[in-house]
């Protein structure tokens, strides 16, 4: 599959002498233990099965919070009923799709893209589960990034007007992280949430119980508002198939476009090498809005790329673009 | 807002199990996710903690990230059956260039000091001089643009094709030919006291 391209023996004696010295012990146990969730996400399952319990709780407690926000009388009690979309029963063994927002890398900075998880084995309401997924999951696509902190638990509960994520464990933002790395990673959990209740509700965030001053570079101290689609979403993502799918060799590519003329240009690749391309129209110019394409393409493994309009002659430099892997069979 | 009867409503809650506890002889194919786990670790993963080395230039978060590499490949492996990747070895790899792209960036202030050379006494032995020839490789990747970096790492370490390199990275293999060069003769002239030295 590679062809060593030897051409530089001193540069290539220079990178493995660099490197010669590491030897590193991690064992695949480490790796079945962490994957089967006994570190950092050993603490997923406690902390769930108590957030069911909670919840009920906390709702009252939710609006009362804001009732006092808005220099009201406290509204708890019946009038501050859950959204029974949100408080599904905590049920063990569900099988669930949630949705689930990540940061990826444009040409505009950092930016959201969404892939939806089936989760198995889910344990409390979807919004519990989704925001749980989004802190502790990583991303199908390789071109998206892990929440930037690990080993933390989260409880959640949502009102009709509000909803609360408390984020147990957390310590601060990674030191180093950019302001706008840290400020999108925390728009992944207010669209997280959003998308999982089918809502747009502000979300007040909490610190292991308490309320938080500022959490990753964002103003906490009241609910956050999602940011608006245009200023957070990836100019350009494939919601459809998903990394690593399997599909016909007829088939449709569906996602989501904000480019200069509502132009998508795409490729499916081999490898550097454009096996089809061709180009799609997002409905509207300039806002996010859908795109559809269908390709036809031989059976075989490929890369497909939805891109906006290269400013740089092909040397990918300056694109947002989305990729995924996918299998034609 | 504390619950204060977390016990009583714990009480009627169903409790669920710890994912261990889910009996494992449910899921289909384990000693064969097992087993595909196992050839990946032999076969890649020191490789790719070294990679990753030359990536970020620090060896401990080169382990995780590689570790984390393999955590989600083998949960998607387990999710989706031990197929699910029609080129693991090339899913492994993007994921950790990736994972190293995001590391650093987040570690951008600390990683991007300089390290320190060891002190070594005058007519230092072979040990040492090893030791600070490694760490100035490192050092002189470090100063280079990330794509350069990734370019050289890819092409002169793990040896792949052009094509590969412009697949792992989502770029034209034009650009991966024009960043090697760039980016060859960039970390030449960081090196060129050392090679001076060394002549």
């Amino acid at each position: 599959m590679t062809t060593p391209p030897n051409d530089d023996p001193e540069l290539r004696r220079m990178m493995h002498d660099a490197v010669s010295d590491v030897h590193p012990e991690g064992g695949t146990h480490q790796i079945r233990s962490r994957a089967h969730g006994k570190r950092p996400s050993a603490a997923r399952w406690v902390p769930l099965t108590l957030a069911a319990a909670v919840a009920t709780v906390l709702v009252i407690g939710g609006a009362a919070w804001l009732g006092r926000l808005n220099g009201d009388v406290p509204a708890a009690g019946p009038g501050s009923t859950a959204d029974p979309t949100a408080q599904g029963s905590a049920g063990s063994g569900r099988t669930v799709e949630v949705p689930v927002y990540y940061v990826g890398q444009t040409a505009d900075g950092p930016r959201l893209f969404r892939e939806d998880h089936t989760v198995p084995h889910a344990v409390g309401t979807d919004l519990q589960v989704a925001v749980q997924e989004a802190l502790t999951a990583p991303p199908l696509d390789p071109d998206y990034e892990s929440w930037p902190t690990s080993g933390l638990s989260v409880t959640t509960d949502s009102t009709n007007e509000l909803i609360r994520i408390d984020l147990t464990g957390f310590k601060g933002a990674t030191v180093g992280m950019n302001e706008a790395d840290a400020r999108m990673a925390l728009q992944a959990l207010v669209w997280t949430a959003d998308a999982a209740t089918s809502s747009a509700l502000p979300v007040v965030f909490q610190v292991n119980g308490n309320p938080a001053g500022n959490v990753l570079a964002t103003d906490t101290s009241l609910p956050v508002q999602r940011d608006g689609a245009d200023s957070v979403l990836a100019p350009v993502s494939i919601s459809d198939p998903m990394e690593g799918a399997t599909v016909p060799t007829r088939f449709e590519v569906k996602g989501m476009a904000a480019t200069f003329e509502a132009n998508v240009v795409w490729e499916l690749k081999q490898g550097g090498r454009v096996v089809r391309h061709g180009f799609a129209t997002a409905t509207e110019c300039c806002t996010l809005s859908p795109f559809t394409f269908t390709v036809n393409a031989p059976p075989g493994d490929y890369t497909l790329v939805a891109h906006d309009t290269d400013p740089s002659n092909g040397e990918g430099v300056g694109l947002s673009q989305d990729t995924k892997r996918i299998t034609v069979e | 807002m504390r619950p204060t009867n977390v016990t009583t409503i714990l009480s009627t809650e169903k409790t669920v199990p710890p994912v261990e506890g889910v009996p494992i002889s449910d899921h289909p194919g384990v000693s064969e996710l097992d087993a595909a786990l196992e050839r990946l670790h032999d076969e890649h993963y020191v490789r790719l903690v070294r990679l990753s080395v030359l990536l970020l230039g620090d060896v401990g978060r080169a382990e995780e990230v590689v570790q984390d590499s393999f955590v989600a490949i083998y949960q998607r492996m387990r999710r989706d059956g031990p197929d699910v990747f029609s080129n693991a070895p090339a899913y492994l790899r993007q994921t950790v260039v990736n994972r190293s792209r995001s590391t650093l960036r987040h570690l951008k202030v600390a990683s991007r000091q300089p390290s320190e050379v060891p002190a070594d006494e005058p007519g230092a032995d072979h040990d040492v001089w090893h030791g600070v020839r490694r760490r100035a490789v490192l050092d002189a990747l470090a100063e280079l643009p990330r794509r350069q970096r990734e370019v050289l790492a890819l092409r002169y370490y793990l040896d792949l094709s052009e094509r590969d390199i412009a697949q792992t990275l989502g770029i034209s293999p034009g650009a991966v030919k024009s960043h090697a060069s760039r980016g060859a003769a960039a970390l030449r002239r960081h090196l060129s006291d050392l090679v001076e030295e060394t002549s």
